[in-house]
């Protein structure tokens, strides 16, 4: 068994072994690195531990740590986690040893800064993954924008103090709202019992008026939904991503779209949806309607881009469409296909930016026209590639499969006809997708635009193949993941309906 | 009432004595500097080193005084015109601690400038002592005196820089409008006193409270009411008396800036929540249509329009100082809605905010002493593109200050703003809360402008690199960083020991 304090340990990790960093020489770039890769191995190793220890069967948060932080407002240092909080955190872990791998030669300034911003960031996303207390959870979130502002905004390409600012304009004006909520839910919770609380566990009893739209309820789910529609992002609050994720350096990418738009999701789930269970039948069609615009919307748009990262960016405005859609569903089938979704996101997109960043590394543009016919020169990438596009198209046999088809069956109880609206989406995501890798790894291999282009090396096939295994085990074996978030997702989604009308369909897959 | 003043009111206990006792030494300390400033010493080659340490010398006496014999019980003083309390004694701790990093900050600062030795430490002392009699005074009078002790001294300080125009355009502003204001303000006691025959702020609040419905036909006192509010308004710089601010802290040299923007403001703040209780009294206690109620009214405008025009002027200013002296101007926004909130828990708030504030503001303009060259007023934009190549230290301060003046966690501007929020909400100022946060995101962008320019820009030949500063100006930025940190991260006693000294 972990011992007390191990959630804050590995919360804390990274950043306070981060600044071991800046005890190695400027000049010895290799050992930062290397140092910098050792601490997120041994992080995700720890992490590990707390897989291997948690308890599915619990409904309770495990590896609580609860000590009084601001006991003037009823603020605690409340930290836990649930199955999804877990698989979530996973993901994290998972990441960044991989993002390291791949900056070993694509950063080239202040390399230093850089792994000490990433592990920065890392502490920060489990951070917010861990709080179960609303104003910590506030902390965290808010405090992710000042690395990763500075990761787009210093080792970013061209444009990127344009997209730094917009990326930290975006999310500042999304959390905003969601400060006011919690200020007013902590002073409610002194009105109806006499005492402040920022603890989730708390804040769920609090009596709020839930009738209409603009009721308390609804108020507080817009106010919060708002930040977390943002960062997902949703339709048509989304535009600050294609920009971040084209001027962010590869790395940068990776970590936001894999893991910094899952806090979108997250969030919805852990916070704007429990505070707020009156008024979701009310709210649920429309969120349903816009994701399922954001599916197609981004699928289309996807299509049409000249520039690779762009595609795979406005590809994860899509996917990350059908997340809202499961999650609005509410019923169990589509809410656990959300999450599934939200990881198996992570992997695809994940290896898609990587595998850009790699061809970025080769020839320095990202132009879909400057590629033909790599499946000859580069025979394993193309592989790799081909793989992590069967994915993203939810290809039976991978991961993205599983996901969507959960959330379209649940979708499908709720809505029918928007899920039918959605199941296009599915065809749209091959069209791009396919559509891409024919026009650059098939085709003739003209010797301008292919030459000189070597096969991926030991270095990045060591950071793709994890991936790729991912990949396939979520896609064949979803159940070793699906058994640890059960609970946690039954509890939710009991939660949820306890005033919702929804249907509730029984559990179907096993 | 002025007419029972009793001699044998006067005659001071020793409890009296102890309360009084920073105050005396402050007052002797800063005669006893201006002396050292004509002597010459042997074991240096001007008397500038001794002057400065004899001053922080008396500072620090001043605050361990003050927390070694804290006044837990309030003692009056002089006939009750001055009230020594825990209020007063955390206030003196505030505005002494800030008076000594700006001299910190500025000890290299001087010779940069010109600016004589001998005149700045004494002047900074009395001002600090106006600060701190203006935090203990409860009566209008003697605020008023208190106010002027102030104000003179600042005054002085803005035009220290001789021979830059700026500066003394700035300080003659200021002086001429300080002077309107003042005597608004003195106006506004006079017609208060006709009305009420009385200064005294406890006797003014009794009156309000229990016959604010009454005297609301009074025009007499309404007039004195609303030209004393005008005298504060103008003092901390809120809109629409804030149109001295943004040429005065302009011109004033940076750690004056600094020092005007924080400890003096605080100071009136400080004044401003004692006589709050009277003018707007305690939310839910006065009815709709009283005196009190139309005060509020009046502030919530004010209030409103601070945080407007801060924000949105700030953002397109393109020289650093003047963005500062408008994001100035928005925090005192911020800070009239603790006002606004009432003495339950706004006052608190706004005493935690102004912790906050100073620790964080004047570290900002402790650093722009350290950037600037010869012309601190002319320091652009463009004149820290790619800084942080060069001076990583700084460059991470500054960004450190810039992300707690923007309210960002973990800093601790974001815990200040929390508990300034969370007050104006729970009073029922949801819309001006609302559109607090809507500033508060604008003003990110023209924080974050400054942050874009020190990292993400490459060096131009406009950048401008400092040269070493003093080791000690770098201490009291350490200090600051330290702080603004460490109450973004652990803000627990410092909320306590606010809490305590807001039940004055």
């Amino acid at each position: 068994m972990l011992s007390e304090n191990a959630l804050s340990v590995l919360v804390f990790a990274p950043l306070v072994l981060a600044l071991g960093i800046f005890l190695i020489p400027k000049s010895a770039e290799f050992f930062q690195k290397l140092y910098a890769m050792f601490v997120s191995l041994v992080v995700f190793a720890f992490s590990c531990l707390f897989y291997v220890n948690f308890q599915s069967e619990s409904t309770n948060y495990q590896f609580i740590i609860n000590k009084a932080w601001l006991p003037n407002i009823g603020v605690s240092y409340l930290i836990g986690i649930d199955g999804i909080s877990l698989l979530l955190i996973m993901l994290t872990t998972f990441l960044v040893p991989i993002i390291i791998l791949s900056a070993w030669k694509a950063v080239e300034k202040n390399v230093r800064n850089y792994l000490f911003f990433m592990l920065f960031l890392e502490t920060t996303i489990l951070g917010a993954f861990v709080s179960l207390d609303i104003f910590l959870f506030y902390i965290f979130w808010e405090a992710m924008l000042i690395p990763m502002f500075f990761i787009i905004g210093i080792w970013g390409g061209k444009e990127r103090i344009y997209a730094a600012q917009k990326f930290l304009l975006y999310t500042v004006a999304g959390s905003v709202p969601m400060l006011v909520a919690i200020i007013y839910l902590v002073a409610q919770h002194k009105m109806q019992f006499g005492v402040y609380s920022a603890s989730l566990l708390n804040l769920s009893n609090l009596a709020l008026p839930g009738v209409g739209f603009f009721s308390v309820q609804g108020l507080i789910f817009l106010a919060f939904s708002l930040a977390f529609a943002i960062k997902v992002p949703l339709f048509p609050l989304h535009t600050w991503l294609p920009d971040a994720h084209v001027q962010a350096p590869t790395g940068g990418s990776v970590i936001l779209a894999g893991v910094l738009l899952k806090l979108g999701g997250y969030g919805l789930m852990r916070f704007a949806m429990p505070l707020s269970t009156s008024v979701l039948p009310l709210y649920a069609p429309y969120f349903m309607a816009i994701a399922t615009i954001a599916i197609v919307y981004g699928a289309c748009v996807a299509m049409v881009q000249t520039d690779i990262k762009k595609l795979v960016a406005y590809s994860s405005v899509s996917h990350m469409g059908y997340v809202i859609l499961g999650l609005f569903a509410l019923n169990q089938i589509g809410i656990t296909g959300s999450l599934y979704q939200m990881l198996n996101h992570g992997v695809s997109t994940g290896a898609l930016f990587l595998l850009v960043g790699v061809l970025y590394e080769r020839k320095h543009t990202r132009d879909i026209s400057a590629y033909s016919g790599l499946a000859k020169s580069l025979p394993l990438f193309s592989i790799i590639m081909l793989i992590a596009t069967f994915s993203s198209i939810a290809l039976p046999g991978t991961n993205g499969f599983i996901g969507e088809f959960l959330i379209l069956q649940g979708a499908f109880l709720t809505n029918p006809y928007l899920t039918a609206i959605a199941g296009t989406g599915v065809i749209l995501g091959a069209v791009y997708m396919l559509w891409l890798c024919q026009r650059i790894l098939f085709g003739s291999p003209e010797p301008t635009k292919s030459n000189e282009l070597s096969d991926i090396n030991f270095r990045e096939f060591s950071y793709l193949l994890p991936l790729i295994i991912l990949i396939f085990v979520m896609g064949i074996y979803p159940k070793i993941f699906l058994k640890k978030v059960e609970t946690s997702i039954t509890q939710f989604t009991q939660k949820i309906q306890i005033t919702s009308n929804a249907p509730v369909p029984a559990m179907e897959i096993k | 009432m002025l007419s029972t003043i009793n001699p044998a009111n006067l005659v001071l206990s020793s409890e009296q004595w102890t309360g009084l006792m920073p105050y005396i030494i402050l007052l002797a300390g800063s005669i006893v500097a201006l002396l050292l400033g004509t002597i010459s010493f042997p074991f240096s080659k001007n008397s500038k080193a001794p002057v400065f340490l004899f001053s922080c010398s008396v500072l620090l006496a001043v605050i361990y005084w003050t927390v070694s014999h804290w006044m837990k019980i309030p003692t009056q003083v002089f006939n009750g015109v001055m009230t020594i309390d825990y209020f007063s004694s955390f206030f003196n701790v505030l505005l002494a601690s800030a008076s000594l990093l700006v001299m910190f900050g500025s000890y290299r600062y001087l010779d940069k400038d010109q600016i004589h030795y001998s005149e700045f430490y004494p002047i900074i002392l009395i001002a600090t002592l106006g600060m701190m009699l203006l935090a203990a005074t409860v009566e209008l009078l003697s605020i008023f005196v208190s106010l002027e002790l102030m104000s003179l001294a600042v005054y002085v300080l803005v035009g220290m820089r001789r021979r830059d125009r700026l500066s003394n355009e700035a300080s003659v502003k200021y002086f001429v409008m300080g002077g309107v204001a003042a005597a608004l303000y003195l106006y506004g006691v006079a017609f208060i006193y006709g009305a009420l025959n009385t200064t005294k702020i406890a006797d003014i609040a009794v009156e309000l409270t229990t016959n604010g419905t009454m005297l609301l036909s009074n025009p007499i006192l309404l007039v004195g009411l609303v030209l004393v509010l005008v005298g504060f308004l103008f003092k901390i710089a809120a809109a629409p008396f804030h149109m001295w601010a943004p040429d005065v802290y302009e011109g004033a040299p940076a750690l004056i800036t600094g020092y005007m923007a924080t400890a003096l403001k605080a100071a009136v703040f400080a004044s401003f929540i004692r006589i709050s209780v009277a003018f707007f009294g305690d939310r839910g206690v006065y009815h709709l249509g009283s005196m009190q109620a139309m005060m509020h009214e009046i502030l919530w405008w004010a209030a409103l329009g601070t945080m407007v025009i801060g924000n949105t002027v700030a953002l397109m200013q393109n020289n650093i100082k003047r963005m500062l002296a408008y994001s100035a101007i928005a925090h005192t926004g911020y800070l009239l809605l603790g006002i606004l909130a009432g003495p339950s828990v706004g006052y608190s708030s706004i005493m935690l905010y102004l912790v906050m504030y100073v620790v964080m503001n004047l570290g900002a303009f402790g650093l722009l002493g350290i950037f600037s060259g010869s012309n601190d007023s002319a320091l652009t934009y463009d004149k820290v593109a790619g800084m942080a190549h060069k001076h990583p230290y700084s460059a991470a301060a500054f960004s450190i200050f810039l992300l707690s003046l923007a309210g960002l966690p973990p800093t601790a501007g974001f815990i200040g703003k929390y508990f300034l929020f969370s007050a104006a909400l729970e009073a029922g100022e949801v819309f001006l809360v609302l559109l607090a946060v809507i500033t508060s995101v604008i003003s990110v962008f023209y924080y974050f402008k400054l942050v874009v320019q020190m990292y993400m820009k490459e060096t131009t030949s406009e950048t401008q690199y400092h040269k070493q500063a003093s080791k000690i100006a770098y201490f009291a930025v350490v200090i600051c960083v330290f702080l603004t940190i460490n109450f973004g991260l652990f803000p627990g006693q410092i909320v306590e020991a606010v809490k305590k000294a807001a039940a004055f």
